[in-house]
């Protein structure tokens, strides 16, 4: 690593120190990866992958969404059985496709996905993956409470082991996790996509950790998406594109930011999206919010007395640290969760009381947060997803063949891949998915906009798509209302920026914006 | 994806045919001929005149009462209650039938259905609400409500409907005006069949060409999604529990107009069940189960006719019920509580976001 990083890059600076207080020494180990591939069905996701990571290191595992970097993460960890090829920790070679086997052998995985069931508390948690001896299962309050005091200290937080994780901010969801995975002191740690719920500080302090536990000697893999994360934490990159390996664990100051980008995306180049245009200040207002509170059912803070409004033709951003009552605040807009107080008007028209169905007769649609879940029904044809929106009154016979048409025109017109309206949403993948809902919202009586990271997990192409579809919309004279984690993206298409921050708006940034003091909002000020 | 969706429609016939044969085994070990058990059953069956009337006599409750839960299932509740409310129905008919003898048949007849569905519906609607309000499962509440159906069924034979001049032997009703039959003691007859075709183009329609055969089919398959795009989840709930009530009231009533002519305490034993599995071997399709009904409504015959013929037992026989029950369930269960799982008051949200893994299923 040239020094010259160090200097542009700030996790750098406050690197390889041991994590915790009582610096122990961790016994890392090579892991090591022999012509590995990987099938679903007739889609080879790993094609004969090959990589050798020393310990000691931090190493990125980078590439485009589909390209294999998660596949190859839980084939390292045990969860995917490769279809041929084996995995080398130090000596041991492993079977395979057993979690338990990788985990003996000092092999975790923290998921993308948190693991941890909500309901519980830390130190429950703990218990759950405690592979010691027990008598029955038996276990005391007070044995498992000291248990995950330790093991948290070991890791270099200060969780109160009592806390339910649900009511948790995800950053320390991720510190409990990671906790969970050194409990059993691996000598291989993986992660899969960390920094994808993170704002910029809470990733300063993962990094740090990560850097120091390499140096202590563990071996760290972490699947990374961006360029600027790859150079600011990583010893050596590795990377992946369509299954096949492109570039060989490589000492990161043997490479640059844009040929590595240039590997992974195949050459094709993305043309950024022309931005929207400055709405005429005499607009008229679409979407207002004014005091409103809510609670959602989900894992979320509540919505405290949000107070909005968004202009015909304006992009508005909602940034914030994931589960700072930003689906709180969208469920009330849309009206999947009452409001407690406030009330919400589409135009002209008080909507607090509507139900979704009014409210979507009124021209609101919605991109929600979890396109597989509140987006499609994925066991569904094409056709019913496209024709299932409820807007004011419709009659109660249909035309199957009108509608299947319908679906058609529109499928083509947003230009998603499919092979037929009847086949399953679920057969699609993640970015046509989100086209299909882009095309059953984005109609011609559309006014409100709502976007819930309209671009998570979605390719680089597939993501421009969307957010042309964002600017178009606000081209077409809607007000769009943007939530998103991605501060990028969101600095690219937004008119202004607002910040929530335990339920409540606390900060609104216009152009030019600035992303150190973003960020420094989202946390509460108190960094940046 | 497509030869994958047949596979699971195959299911079930294939869970039938491995009871069958497990049956036809124990059978054989024990010592009976498992080829007269096989000519038997046929015989009782489809063997002659008689046997097809028997069988159809059978599958008419059947298919009237699977086309209803099959609603259920398909919007993702589990009613199986349908013997209770095909109980209430039969009574709620009889009494039409019984206080108004003297009427017209062509009032009296549809006044006495629409009372037997009404009611059916009533007993349907008291999980369904029970479920879409306050979260109850309905799995508990419907069952649960069978019982005190069987129970009103043998109080009002016993008590306030109790046929005065019978024997006191068998707790029964008096007889119907015998103008008021929809059918003989055979109970089939042209008007009973017509009504079960109307009632299968009828679910046909519901399932292809109606908006709320769209919504039943969303909200089963993703609750959470419907309530997005602004539809009632609850409100869909509400009216197939309403709309399978009715099937079975209406089957309750049909029993009474049709075959019995009276009630007897606890008539029809396991029909509201034995539908539940025609439903579910049919995959909810009309179609397919007209299909499973007859069926069913076969080895029903076959099951009346095998004791008389070879001397088998009826417990073989209710073993054989038994074991398809179990296997079919078995293996419609996992669908079944995954989507259960998925729903309550308010609906739960499970955290899914498309891995790799599950994204790229896709091309396969």
């Amino acid at each position: 690593m040239s020094s010259a990083q160090s200097e542009t890059h700030p996790y750098r600076s406050a690197a390889a120190q041991p994590v915790s207080g009582q610096p122990r020494s961790r016994e890392g180990a090579v892991l090591t990866c022999a012509d590995v591939s990987v099938e679903f069905g007739d889609f080879r996701a790993l094609d004969g992958v090959t990589a050798t990571f020393p310990p000691g290191r931090v190493h990125a595992l980078v590439g485009q969404n589909g390209a294999g970097k998660t596949t190859l993460a839980r084939v390292l960890a045990g969860l995917v059985e490769p279809l041929s090829g084996t995995v080398q920790v130090g000596e041991d070679l492993l079977s395979g496709g057993s979690v338990g086997e990788a985990r003996r052998h000092g092999v975790e995985l923290v998921h993308q996905h948190f693991a941890l069931p909500a309901d519980f508390t830390v130190a429950q948690c703990f218990e759950l993956f405690n592979d010691g001896p027990q008598l029955l299962g038996a276990f005391s309050r007070t044995r498992l409470r000291r248990r995950a005091e330790t093991l948290l200290a070991g890791a270099g937080t200060d969780v109160d082991p009592d806390a339910v994780i649900g009511r948790l901010p995800i950053e320390t969801v991720q510190a409990v996790e990671i906790a969970r995975a050194l409990a059993s002191n691996p000598r291989v740690l993986i992660l899969d996509e960390p920094t994808a719920v993170l704002p910029p500080p809470a990733m300063h302090r993962l990094f740090e950790r990560l850097r120091g536990l390499a140096a202590e000697g563990m071996c760290v893999i972490v699947v990374l998406h961006k360029m600027q994360e790859v150079f600011g934490v990583a010893d050596t990159a590795t990377a992946l594109r369509a299954g096949r390996l492109i570039i060989e664990p490589t000492p990161i100051g043997d490479l640059d930011p844009a040929s590595l980008s240039r590997a992974i995306i195949g050459g094709a180049s993305i043309e950024a999206v022309p931005s929207a245009h400055e709405p005429a200040s005499s607009a008229p207002v679409e979407l207002r919010a004014a005091g409103l509170s809510a609670r959602s059912s989900a894992h979320d803070a509540s919505a405290v007395d949000v107070s909005l409004e968004i202009r015909q033709g304006e992009i508005v951003g909602i940034a914030g640290v994931e589960g700072n009552g930003q689906r709180s605040l969208v469920e009330a807009i849309v009206g999947v969760t009452a409001a407690r107080s406030g009330s919400i008007w589409l135009g002209e028209a008080d909507v607090s009381e509507a139900s979704v169905r009014e409210r979507r007769g009124r021209g609101l649609r919605v991109i929600p947060f979890e396109r597989n879940v509140e987006g499609v029904s994925l066991s569904s044809s094409l056709w019913e997803n496209h024709v299932a929106m409820r807007r004011g009154r419709g009659g109660w016979i249909i035309w199957p063949k009108t509608l299947r048409r319908q679906c058609k025109e529109a499928l083509d017109r947003w230009k998603v891949s499919y092979r037929s309206e009847e086949q399953q949403a679920g057969s699609l993948s993640g970015g046509n998915v989100q086209k299909t809902i882009l095309a059953r919202e984005v109609t011609d009586d559309l006014r409100v906009l709502i976007a819930a990271h309209p671009t998570r997990g979605l390719d680089i192409a597939a993501a421009r798509d969307v957010r042309a579809a964002l600017v178009g919309a606000a081209a077409a004279d809607a007000a769009v209302l943007v939530v998103s984690a991605d501060l990028e993206e969101m600095f690219e298409v937004c008119h202004r920026v607002l910040v929530m921050l335990a339920g409540r708006v606390v900060a609104a940034f216009e152009r030019p914006f600035d992303v150190e003091r973003v960020g420094a909002a989202m946390v509460g000020g108190d960094e940046g | 994806m497509k030869h994958l969706s047949r596979l699971e429609a195959a299911r079930p016939v294939a869970v039938v045919a491995v009871s069958l044969l497990l049956a036809l085994g124990i059978f054989g070990l024990s010592g009976y001929s498992v080829g007269e058990i096989l000519n038997g059953a046929i015989e009782g069956s489809v063997g002659s005149a008689a046997a097809w009337t028997q069988t159809l006599r059978w599958a008419i409750p059947l298919l009237i009462i699977a086309l209803g839960v099959g609603l259920t299932f398909q919007a993702g509740y589990f009613n199986v209650g349908a013997q209770g409310q095909m109980y209430v129905g039969a009574i709620g008919s009889l009494a039409v039938g019984l206080e108004w003898h003297d009427g017209p048949a062509l009032v009296v007849v549809p006044s006495a259905l629409a009372a037997g569905i009404a009611l059916g519906m009533l007993w349907s609607l008291i999980p369904g609400i029970l479920r879409t309000r306050l979260g109850a499962d309905e799995v508990v509440t419907s069952l649960m409500m069978n019982f005190i159906a069987v129970l009103l069924l043998e109080w009002i034979c016993t008590g306030p409907l109790k046929n005065r001049d019978g024997s006191g032997q068998a707790a029964t009703t008096d007889m119907l005006s015998p103008t008021f039959r929809l059918s003989g003691g055979s109970g089939v007859s042209l008007t009973l069949l017509v009504i079960c075709a109307l009632l299968v183009v009828a679910a046909i329609m519901l399932h292809s060409r109606t908006r709320l055969g769209l919504e039943i089919r969303l909200v089963g398959r993703n609750p959470v999604m419907a309530q997005w795009m602004g539809i009632r989840a609850s409100r869909v709930g509400l009216v197939v529990f309403g709309l399978s009530g009715a099937a079975a009231g209406l089957a309750g009533a049909v029993e009474v107009f049709g075959p019995a002519g009276s009630l007897r305490a606890g008539f029809s034993p396991q029909v509201g069940f034995m539908a539940v599995i025609v439903a579910l071997v049919g995959a909810f399709g009309p179609v397919r189960m007209l299909l499973a009904a007859l069926f069913f409504g076969g080895l029903r015959a076959a099951t009346l006719y095998l004791p008389i013929v070879n001397d088998l037992p009826q417990a073989g026989l209710d073993m054989l019920n038994g074991m398809v029950a179990v296997w079919i369930t078995v293996s419609a269960l996992p669908a079944i509580l995954a989507r259960r799982s998925s729903r309550g008051p308010t609906p739960a949200r499970t955290d899914k976001t498309p891995s790799e893994s599950e994204t790229v299923s896709a091309h396969g």
